[in-house]
């Protein structure tokens, strides 16, 4: 299979040079190399720049709401654990609004892949800070810069209990699509955070300043080390980037309904339920 | 045989609740009808909870206002409900509380039959057993068969015989205790009903979603909506069906919707606030056209109001909210009975126009004691699942047809791949922005309502065709209004079960009847507005009651009798 496998007929919105290119890419090459053909394929958008890539890539798409596309996605796969299920959204989407989304779907361990664009901006909107925007950042909404301490939220997926969590790069297609790969194949919630260029609106987090302020996590990272990740996760200087935790727990949807597709299945009514009532 | 009314009233923790259960069961087995009706406070201990079991060997529908045995557990609840007693009424309490009671009160016009309910309790095992004790007196006063009260009591207590046991000792000493009153309504009953079932509102919700297939079952706990997510939890073993409890409402709506996109039948459930927090949710079902059933039971708002009360006054909101104009359902039963039928046409409904549906009642039909014949749940409708099994290059999720539906792949389909888009789209599914297609999906989105409404039945009457008055009702008002026209053949009613898509020739419909009088649970008449909304009819006369408290048997009838 090949990623343009996966392409629909609708061209990408986005400026020339945006980070949403690379995710884009490097999704569709992801689930090309897993071999995972288009109609098994759910992604869940939220809104913004990133949430426009519901036009661009071919599978059963849902462009949610703003900061909604985590719950539908563990509807989604609680109904058929077949389903490759994959939620994307924007920092400000999935940071902001979707914060609370993220907090339990985390510790619910829903087996779906979320991966955030992570580009410090409200785009969409034309340039507003978000919530991982660094302190002093100067936009539309912070004339002065931005007074409000940033989110960290690789720290945050661990403590509330992802088993998977990695950073990754939009513009380094190698190690996404590599990441993206580990992501799908993980069973439990995956959170991919992926650091991009906002050509447009966000002058300061350019691709050299990424590349300035980030390394690549040391062969020897014990992923299976819940306090080394949170140590790494916890360097907002210069960020790790790589896997920094990956673990095993009981799945939500396996402890709820087993293996069984729920599709075309069937619920059982009977006089049995009504014996509490005689 | 009028209703005779058995109200055990105390602060909360005194066992109120299962006293009142136990007691309309057996009163259900001795085969006799029962209405039960409870109030308590937003409260985990104390505060003052009464639970109301109205008797009668007839059809029975409404709780009296007054009752004719009152059982206090204690005496600030005989000090509270001593204004609430019939005139011919009794009490039955313990030796100190009507001591306490002779000493503290001036009022003696009540006639306070003392028994040693606690003493005869710590014989048994402790005091809180004083309810089951005044159970056997009631059921001696009552001449009724004690049998059928052991068995419920067995039942209640399985797995604890030891505990069965000292319960049963306990009624059995009430049930010799030597009494000088007698009432002989009951005298010579010897029924025995294995038929018909004593079940809430929310308990035949559950029973109903569960027979409509539901597979997903979503909601965040909120008064008075949550037991229909606790029955559903406990009998996920047996059903099948999976059952979450989210972060938030939000997440409720979001995750049923998710379940629908994949193609199962999936519901979310709350009250009036919770309902307040799915409204993004609710028009995006309505935009990207998935089924969906969302139950709202009611409590009077706004926001907090009264968790623990009854009320109608979400309709209005319910009909409206969301932004933006999609077409939905909105069905409202006031009965089990009509639970049973109205939420399977729901799903029904929402499957094969690809719609919301809103399913709205509130804490008196939900958490009322009804008694209903068993065969009332085998009337199973045949489910309508709709979906497009296969598709081929040429498919278009949102293509516009006659009626406004289009066909439906759901993930797994091969060729069958679009995006359920929260944006406006083509017929290709894909975001457009342009003049022509927003037209052209707004319009076919649209046509499901007209579509949906050749599909709505003209309300029901009952009663007396010809009658003087025609209450005109919806939802739990029901109970009041059929109680009426029981009463009095100078009353029939109209009661309206769906309210969304309003049915055809309603106008018409309306003009046969003489003098129309609305009768709703709510400040603002909001039926009364919504017909004069579809139809231009104005139903001047109106009996309103929103001090959260449902319609008593009677009521309707003095009310009208002043205007």
């Amino acid at each position: 299979m090949n990623q343009v496998d996966y392409n629909t007929s609708y061209k990408p919105t986005w400026c020339p040079g945006c980070g949403d290119f690379g995710i884009w890419t490097a999704i569709k090459q992801a689930l090309a190399e897993l071999e995972i053909p288009s109609h098994k394929v759910v992604i869940v958008y939220g809104i913004g720049c990133a949430g426009n890539m519901a036009n661009t890539i071919k599978c059963y798409a849902f462009h949610s709401l703003h900061g909604r596309a985590l719950p539908v996605a563990v509807g989604a796969k609680l109904a058929n654990k077949d389903l490759t299920v994959i939620a994307v959204a924007g920092d400000g989407d999935q940071y902001g609004e979707g914060g609370n989304h993220l907090l339990h779907t985390a510790r619910y361990n829903a087996d779906i892949n979320l991966i955030v664009a992570n580009n410090q901006s409200f785009s969409l909107t034309t340039g507003q800070a978000s919530p991982t925007s660094d302190l002093g950042y100067v936009s539309k909404t912070t004339p002065w810069g931005e007074i409000k301490q940033p989110i960290n939220p690789m720290a945050l997926s661990l403590s509330a209990g992802s088993t998977f969590v990695a950073r990754s790069l939009a513009f380094d297609p190698k190690h996404l699509v590599e990441t993206i790969k580990s992501a799908i194949s993980h069973k439990g919630f995956s959170h991919v955070d992926v650091l991009q260029q906002c050509v447009t609106f966000n002058k300061v987090n350019t691709i050299p300043w990424y590349k300035e302020h980030t390394y690549q996590l040391e062969a020897g990272h014990d992923k299976q080390n819940f306090e080394q990740a949170m140590k790494k996760a916890s360097e907002e200087e210069k960020m790790p980037v790589g896997i920094l935790y990956q673990t095993d727990k009981p799945v939500y949807g396996e402890q709820l309904r087993g293996d069984k597709v729920l599709v075309g299945g069937e619920v059982k009514f009977g006089e049995e339920l009504l014996k509490e009532f005689e | 045989m009028n209703n005779f009314s058995i109200k055990i009233v105390g602060p909360a923790g005194f066992g109120i609740k299962s006293t009142g259960v136990t007691l309309a069961k057996s009163l259900v087995r001795s085969g006799l009808n029962v209405f039960a009706y409870t109030e308590y406070p937003s409260l985990i201990r104390g505060g003052h909870n009464t639970y109301q079991v109205d008797v009668s060997d007839s059809e029975i529908k409404a709780s009296k206002e007054k009752a004719d045995v009152l059982i206090p557990l204690n005496l600030e609840a005989l000090e509270k409900e001593k204004n609430n007693i019939e005139k011919d009424g009794i009490v039955i309490c313990d030796e100190t509380t009507k001591q306490q009671y002779d000493k503290t009160t001036k009022q003696q016009n009540i006639k306070i039959i003392p028994v040693p309910l606690i003493e005869i309790a710590k014989k048994h095992g402790g005091e809180l057993m004083k309810n089951t004790v005044a159970l056997g007196v009631l059921f001696k006063l009552l001449n009724l068969d004690l049998e059928i009260l052991n068995g419920v009591i067995k039942e209640a207590f399985a797995g604890k015989e030891g505990v069965a046991e000292q319960n049963i000792k306990a009624v059995e000493e009430g049930f010799n205790f030597k009494l000088d009153k007698n009432f002989n309504e009951f005298n010579g009953f010897n029924g025995f009903n294995e038929n018909n079932l004593f079940i809430t509102g929310n308990q035949a919700t559950a029973m109903a979603v569960t027979a409509s297939g539901c597979q997903l079952y979503s909601a965040y706990p909120m008064t008075p909506a949550t037991d229909i997510l606790h029955v559903l939890e406990a009998n996920q073993k047996k059903t099948g069906m999976v059952v979450h409890q989210p972060e938030d409402e939000i997440a409720a709506i979001h995750t049923a919707l998710g379940g629908s996109f994949a193609g199962i039948r999936s519901a979310c459930g709350t009250s009036g606030g919770g309902f307040a927090l799915m409204n993004e949710g609710l028009s995006l079902t309505g935009m990207l056209e998935l089924p969906l059933v969302i139950f709202e039971v009611m409590r009077p708002g706004p926001a907090t109001g009264n968790p623990t009360w009854s009320d109608q006054g979400d309709l209005s909101y319910v009909l409206n909210a969301g932004h933006g104009d999609f077409p939905r359902a909105v069905i409202a039963p006031g009965s089990p009975e009509q639970v049973f039928d109205c939420v399977q046409h729901a799903f029904n409904l929402a499957d094969k126009y690809q719609i919301p549906a809103i399913v709205i009642s509130d804490k008196h039909l939900g958490e009322s004691g009804f008694t209903i014949s068993k065969e009332v749940f085998s009337e199973i409708d045949e489910k309508n699942h709709d979906l497009q099994l296969k598709a081929n290059k040429d498919y278009k999720r949102y293509l516009n047809t006659q009626t406004g539906i289009s066909p439906r792949t759901i993930p797994g389909i091969e060729n069958g791949e679009h995006i359920a888009n929260s944006d406006e789209h083509n017929e290709e599914s894909f975001s457009d922005e342009s003049s022509e297609v927003r037209k052209m999906q707004m319009e076919k989105r649209m046509k499901k309502v007209e579509e949906l409404r050749k599909e709505i039945p003209l309300p029901k009457v009952y009663g007396e065709k010809n009658a003087e008055i025609t209450l005109v009702s919806w939802g739990s008002a029901f109970g009041a209004c059929l109680d009426a026209v029981n009463l009095d053949s100078n009353i029939n009613l109209i009661h309206f079960t769906h309210l969304w898509p309003m049915p055809k020739g309603l106008d018409k419909f309306l003009s046969q009847f003489n003098k129309l009088v609305l009768v709703e649970n709510n400040y603002s008449g909001q039926l009364g507005k919504l017909i004069r909304q579809e139809t231009g009819i104005e139903i001047k006369n109106k009996i309103l009651k929103y001090d959260s408290r449902p319609f008593w048997k009677g009521e309707i009838i003095n009310k009208l009798k002043t205007k």
